[in-house]
């Protein structure tokens, strides 16, 4: 650039707009969707495949669906065909049906697990930074429930209470937000730390003030990543507890409780357990995928490391 | 150092002892009356009462939490409500094949997991590396039961490679033990080994930019040398942790793998258990393997010091 605009003749005075040929041709920026696509493929990818599930969870019912529970008798473990896409169970009920409505129990134990851990971990982790005397018995308290393998604590905790979905949510919750706590601790502790934080202090603004201002943005990346992830495994949580007959109540239809019914006759009739599981292994996979964009987006330093 | 490792030691006993206090509380804290949902729909009151008094909820918390206690640091977590067998003897009858599983998954993951993430790592940005990484995310994706009937499908009843399901104890030979072993090994293991292969790539990513590795390059030390000896004895600190962290996964995995592959371990005591709302019995395994995982993750702390002379506490 400077060796090209020295050559310009000086004409009396004026500065002269260089002729610019000599620029480089802009780099081609992709803007809107495409840009976005194409900087982030991995967050587009994960997003569209949940929107996907999203769409089956809500639309279930126009998805040329029959009634999921709806027994026939006559119609028992049928391969799947024209009639039924994925084939029936041993009580005649379609399973592709099933398989549809299913998506909406997944997805409900995803995110309410995802948004209660992650509310009930910040309340926590806040209590645990800010007020000193409480930190070391909260924080045991924390590490102990984390020695806890998760799994075992939310079958623990549904040995103990009556099978529905909002004990589920429960029971995994309360397995889940011990590492939200610790990590939001931590940003706490380490943001009371800086100047500006102490400068907000000094000029006499009150708690409540600093952690809306100063601790909230700072700890909702990181956050938001952790919910990701812990949505993907509360779902996983909520398919074993069915699975092994200690989640979901068996009249609803939920890919767990599919694949539980169709686990006596796998070796013979594959399918009913093979569509289910492609299902939540798919949306499972979209989750993990959106929580590994987002980390690489909002964290930038990491992006090329995990 | 041994002063260090003694306070470590002792350090456990506090978590343990709150895990313990946790696990007991669950009864009372439970939203509901547990002695009712123990006993079930059908039961009459007077069996409800049995179960409250036999669950010893009639009774005054902490005295309660003291006996249960006392007990426990005499190996002793109570009689199941089913069978009526001490908890220690039913867990001791099933603990062989739990074991095996777990040691055999643990095994083959680090050895498959650590030189995945090294050549990842060494490869980074090629298409070896995404498509470890790739394989890794799906590793994360499908879960254990998914992974444990594709395996089974595949190479026990279209191949006949291995026996579909079972468990053949060791005492009837190390082969057969081990071909039972091999799948459910697999199955359970795809997580772990995603976990582990992620973390050895992200901490060899950063030992393989620090000068010393180049100067083992510039003396002219051979690539595995380099990658094996110098790099990965670095890096090992935070990959010996997230083995240490991940034996949970395994614990809970151990559960639904067993259910799949009909292996009469733990896990299996455990599923039957629910059913039967079995409860001293799932209390008891719980606090085991509670237990077992705080111990683990100790010696993984104990490691550190015999890794890396730098850390201290």
């Amino acid at each position: 650039m400077s060796a090209s605009t020295s050559t310009l003749p000086a004409t009396a005075g004026f500065a002269v707009a260089p002729a610019s040929p000599d620029v480089l041709p802009p780099a081609k920026v992709r803007r809107g969707v495409t840009g976005f696509i194409y900087r982030h493929p991995t967050i587009a990818f994960g997003g569209a495949l949940l929107v996907l599930m999203l769409l089956i969870a809500v639309l279930a019912p126009y998805l040329g669906t029959v009634d999921p529970t709806a027994l026939a008798p006559s119609k028992r473990t049928r391969a799947p065909s024209a009639d039924y896409w994925f084939g029936t169970d041993m009580f005649g009920r379609d399973i592709y049906s099933r398989v549809m409505y299913g998506a909406r129990v997944s997805l409900a134990v995803g995110f309410s697990v995802a948004i209660l851990a992650s509310l009930a971990g910040l309340a926590v982790g806040l209590i645990s930074g800010f007020v000193r005397w409480a930190d070391g018995i909260i924080m045991r308290i924390m590490d102990g429930m984390m020695s806890i393998p998760p799994i075992l604590l939310a079958i623990t905790l549904m040995a103990l209470t009556r099978a529905s979905i909002g004990n589920v949510i429960t029971a995994i919750t309360v397995a889940e937000f011990p590492r939200v706590s610790r990590l939001v601790r931590g940003v706490v502790l380490s943001l009371r730390e800086q100047p500006y934080v102490d400068a907000a202090v000094a000029a006499g603004t009150r708690a409540p003030m600093i952690i809306l201002r100063h601790i909230l943005p700072n700890t909702l990346a990181p956050m938001t990543v952790q919910a990701t992830y812990i949505c993907a495994s509360a779902m996983i949580v909520e398919a074993i507890l069915s699975f092994i007959g200690a989640g979901t109540p068996p009249s609803i239809p939920s890919w767990g409780n599919i694949m539980a019914e169709g686990r006596a006759l796998w070796q013979v009739k594959p399918f009913i357990v093979f569509f289910p599981a492609v299902f939540l292994s798919l949306t499972v996979l979209a989750v993990n995928l959106l929580g590994d964009g987002l980390r690489d987006m909002l964290d930038p330093r990491m992006a090329k490391r995990l | 150092m041994l002063t260090h490792i003694v306070r470590r030691v002792v350090s456990t006993i506090p978590v343990m002892a709150i895990v313990a206090l946790f696990v007991f509380s669950l009864l009372y804290i439970a939203p509901g009356d547990p002695a009712a949902v123990i006993a079930g729909d059908q039961a009459s009151p007077e069996d409800v009462e049995k179960i409250r008094r036999s669950l010893g909820l009639d009774r005054p918390f902490l005295a309660r939490f003291g006996e249960w206690s006392w007990h426990i640091l005499h190996a002793d977590l109570g009689t199941s409500m089913f069978t009526g067998l001490p908890v220690t003897t039913l867990i001791a009858q099933r603990l062989e094949p739990t074991l095996s599983l777990m040691v055999v998954t643990l095994i083959l993951s680090v050895v498959v997991a650590v030189p995945m993430g090294v050549v990842a790592a060494w490869k980074s940005g090629t298409w070896i590396d995404r498509a470890l990484m790739a394989f890794a995310v799906f590793g994360f994706s499908v879960p254990v039961f998914v992974v444990g009937y594709l395996l089974a499908y595949v190479f026990a009843l279209e191949l006949d490679w291995f026996p579909v399901q079972g468990y053949t104890p060791l005492s009837a030979g190390f082969q057969p033990w081990l071909e039972n072993l091999v799948l459910p090994a697999v199955a359970l293991g795809c997580v772990y080994i995603a976990l582990i292969a992620r973390i050895t790539r992200a901490s060899m990513l950063e030992v393989l930019q620090q000068d010393y590795i180049r100067t083992a390059r510039s003396k002219g030390l051979g690539q595995g040398g380099i990658l094996f000896v110098h790099a990965l004895k670095n890096a090992a600190v935070p990959i010996v942790t997230v083995i240490g962290i991940g034996i949970a996964l395994l614990i809970g995995g151990a559960v639904v793998t067993e259910s799949v592959f009909a292996i009469p371990g733990l896990g299996r005591l455990t599923v039957d258990a629910i059913l039967r709302r079995d409860y001293p019995v799932i209390q008891g395994i719980v606090l085991l393997f509670s237990f077992v995982y705080v111990l683990v993750n100790l010696v993984v702390d104990v490691l550190y010091t015999l890794l890396d002379p730098r850390i201290r506490y």
